[in-house]
């Protein structure tokens, strides 16, 4: 292998693609029949393909490179890939279906989250290499050599998936592969018809490809990982997908189980939550500073005649025509720097919040709360978090945001007893906090918790937000207002953007306390 | 970085290779591809805008089966294949087929349902007994089937419909205008709330035959069952014999 350079292989390939910003190969270790293990590509060169020389391992880092910088290239197109995958695959996609752990994927599923794996697989590799073969002659002449070796395998004991796919790569390129006589070769050719380039069809293509090829029996092709930037520099757990928010939890899983990835609550709440903004808007000062003079006419107070400055330039003052006043003017200043309010959030998890699944009452207030959190966070402020139900979850004051997301994100589903002592303890921890309480006031033991919670509500700000106005219970109700700012929710999508708004003005400069 | 100006990078310094074929335009790629875009029960002129003039496409896409997602844009496709045709469009069956046809002929080998709804013109042929809402709120054009199921040619306003066979209950509902004949026997509550046109029947007629009917004419040939014209308000029922309870102003045949 060393007699191979491969590193110069490397280095050549890079250079060819104008130095894209890809880590070189990790050497694995040499396994037992003579195999090279690229680790942090995860690849692995058998002797056979060793033989094959330099040539071979050009081939295979330039496919390498234009799967990262071209087709799937990121984790968002891979995610929109999967997607599109896995409803050609025949998935059913309905609004309804439930968060399903990782765990808890059925047979059925993970043998079409594999199909969808390989699908997108075999969607870049087309995509790509039709791409290098328009590139150069050389790269034509390479691209075609891996592509013969897989066809030079065992023609005869291809299994029909990679048969079809080679067929129609012998008709798209024009090449001398091993022809296939299946309908869907020319299935194939009529969804490529229109080209690789055009991104936005990428997704189409996809799902059709998927639809015409997920019922044959898989073979080589597909295998590995998905080619994506994030994946290869182990970034991926921390990248918002935009896909993602127009998923429920359940696909949402899945589609990132297509790409290898974990999916959990915890991160469709935060990818979701991505795409809500908080506008950071300081109070701006202004100061009032003098600038030159101007003319004092009769109109203007009395006090403001600059009188001996007057009667340096002229010894009768002439109202309008020798008489001064000293001009100001208004600018603004940077904002003072005001002090930043802890965040206590306070969520309902009861099973009247009707769990996490897409536009439920858990799912708008665990978004909500997110929200409030990951700005707070990022404007310095400490956190805190209590899920109740019959039980409840603490997270105790901290800089951490994982901790508090974990807390927030489970879902307790028994009844609703409000954990006012805790409250009461958090709040006095750090005096002048901000109180989010996201409820929707169902709850039984208001009245036991009533102390505590008029106490916390006195030594911090409260902030109550009521989801169900309409079982709403007029004692509560009055009980309630007597504790600071209530918001009724009618409609759960304000419940994201009042939040929103609160944390906006607790943490946009002004002073919340006081107001 | 933009698509082109990768483009630019890739090819910088080289000879470019050869470009694979490729079409222009927007493609379709199958029904369900269809399907995705426009929904499941997009208005014809939708269908229109994304349609290619592609007369490959058309035919594929007519060729295709429906399932019971994409079955009106089926329908829709069916009606255009054959105002595009110069010959009559020989379909094997289909729900929907020639869904707001205005032109052309379509001749079917089996019956579905729903089929020449909302048509306008042209002509279609079933070689076999059609299913339920056969020619449903049709204006215009001549439909010829072998028999029918329920709701045939409701609220139907113009055109001609011919019968060869028997049909189901609630023939010609609502009808206000057009010509119906059943070479056959039709079932129950035929004419029920006609306004206008005409309905002859040939065999039998069940019960409540012309029931809350405004106008219009309705003739059997046959026998009728009970309660004929059972509060009508106008038009005319003529039988060769009418069961009980039949309305006063109900005619037999001379």
């Amino acid at each position: 292998m060393e007699s191979l350079g491969w590193i110069e292989v490397w280095r050549r390939s890079r250079e060819s693609w104008h130095w894209p910003l890809l880590p070189p190969p990790v050497l694995g270790e040499k396994g037992r029949s003579g195999s090279f293990a690229f680790s942090n590509y995860q690849i692995t060169l058998d002797q056979k393909a060793l033989q094959l020389g330099p040539l071979y391992l050009e081939n295979l880092f330039h496919h390498l490179i234009v799967q990262y910088i071209f087709c799937p290239r990121s984790l968002e197109n891979a995610g929109i890939l999967a997607l599109a995958a896995l409803k050609g695959l025949g998935h059913p996609s309905g609004s309804n279906s439930t968060y399903v752990s990782a765990y808890g994927l059925t047979l059925g599923m993970a043998s079409q989250i594999e199909s969808a794996h390989r699908m997108v697989n075999i969607f870049s590799d087309i995509v790509s290499d039709s791409f290098r073969l328009e590139r150069s002659e050389r790269d034509e002449e390479l691209v075609l050599m891996g592509w013969r070796r897989l066809g030079e395998l065992d023609g005869r004991s291809l299994n029909p998936l990679d048969r079809v796919v080679l067929g129609f790569l012998r008709e798209f390129w024009g090449a001398s592969f091993p022809s296939c006589p299946r309908p869907e070769v020319e299935h194939l050719l009529r969804i490529f018809s229109a080209g690789i380039r055009d991104k936005s069809l990428w997704p189409r293509q996809c799902q059709e490809m998927a639809r015409i090829l997920g019922a044959l029996e898989p073979g080589i092709l597909g295998q590995g990982p998905v080619r994506a930037q994030e994946i290869l520099n182990g970034s991926a757990d921390a990248v918002p997908l935009l896909c993602a928010a127009n998923l429920d939890a359940g696909e949402y899983e899945e589609a990132l189980a297509v790409l290898g990835q974990k999916g959990d609550l915890k991160r469709w709440y935060r990818d979701q939550s991505y795409f809500i903004e908080i506008r950071e808007v300081p109070r701006a000062r202004s100061e009032v500073t003098p600038s030159g003079f101007a003319k004092w006419r009769l109109t203007d107070p009395c006090y403001d005649l600059d009188v001996s400055y007057s009667l340096s330039l002229s010894p009768h003052l002439i109202p309008g025509v020798s008489t001064y006043k000293r001009d100001h003017e208004t600018s603004p200043m940077m904002p003072e720097r005001a002090g930043v309010p802890d965040l206590l959030v306070v969520l309902d998890s009861s099973r009247s919040m009707e769990g996490p699944r897409k536009g439920t009452k858990t799912h708008k207030a665990t978004l909500a709360a997110f929200k409030a959190c990951q700005f707070a966070h990022s404007m310095g402020a400490e956190l805190a978090a209590i899920n109740f139900s019959e039980n409840y979850r603490l997270a105790s004051w901290t800089r951490d945001l994982n901790a508090v997301e974990d807390v927030l994100v489970e879902f307790l589903a028994t009844r609703t007893h409000i954990p006012g002592k805790r409250i009461l303890e958090l709040a006095q921890g750090r005096p002048g906090c901000l109180i989010l309480c996201i409820t929707d006031t169902h709850i039984q033991n208001l009245y036991q918790e009533w102390e505590d919670i008029k106490r916390a509500s006195e030594v911090g700000r409260f902030v109550l937000f009521s989801i169900d106005p309409d079982y709403r219970d007029r004692h509560v109700e009055e009980s309630l207002s007597s504790l600071g700012q209530i918001y009724y929710i009618r409609q759960l999508d304000d419940l994201i953007s009042l939040v929103v708004e609160v944390s906006e003005r607790a943490y946009g400069g002004e002073s919340f306390i006081f107001s | 970085m933009k698509l082109g100006r990768f483009m630019d990078d890739a090819y910088r310094g080289l000879n470019k290779g050869r470009s694979l074929r490729s079409e222009k335009g927007d493609p379709i790629f199958s029904l369900d591809d269809l399907g995705e875009r426009l929904g499941t029960r997009p208005s014809r002129m939708e269908v229109e805008e994304l349609l290619p003039q592609d007369p490959g496409t058309l035919k594929r896409l007519v060729e295709s089966d429906p399932g019971n997602r994409y079955q009106v844009i089926w329908g829709h496709l069916s009606s255009i294949a054959a105002e595009r045709s110069q010959q009559p469009l020989h379909l094997s069956a289909g729900n929907y087929a020639g869904l707001e046809l205005s032109r052309g002929t379509i001749i079917l080998e089996m019956g579905g349902d729903h089929v020449g709804e909302r048509m306008k013109g042209g002509r279609i042929y079933l070689r076999q007994a059609a299913g339920d809402y056969l020619g449903q709120e049709m204006t215009g054009g001549g439909i010829v089937s072998r028999g029918a199921g329920n709701y045939a040619f409701r609220r139907m306003s113009g055109g001609l419909g011919v019968i060869k066979g028997d049909c189901g209950n609630f023939l010609g509902l609502g009808c206000s205008g057009g010509k119906v004949v059943c070479q056959g026997s039709c079932g129950e509550r035929a004419g029920w709330l006609m306004s206008s046109g005409s309905l002859r029947i040939h065999g039998d007629a069940g019960d409540y035959l012309g029931l809350l009917m405004k106008g219009g004419r309705i003739t059997v040939f046959g026998r009728v069952g009970r309660r004929a014209g059972w509060r009508m308000k106008g038009g005319t029922i003529r039988g060769k014999a009418f069961g009980p309870e039949a309305a006063d102003g109900v005619f037999g045949l001379d």
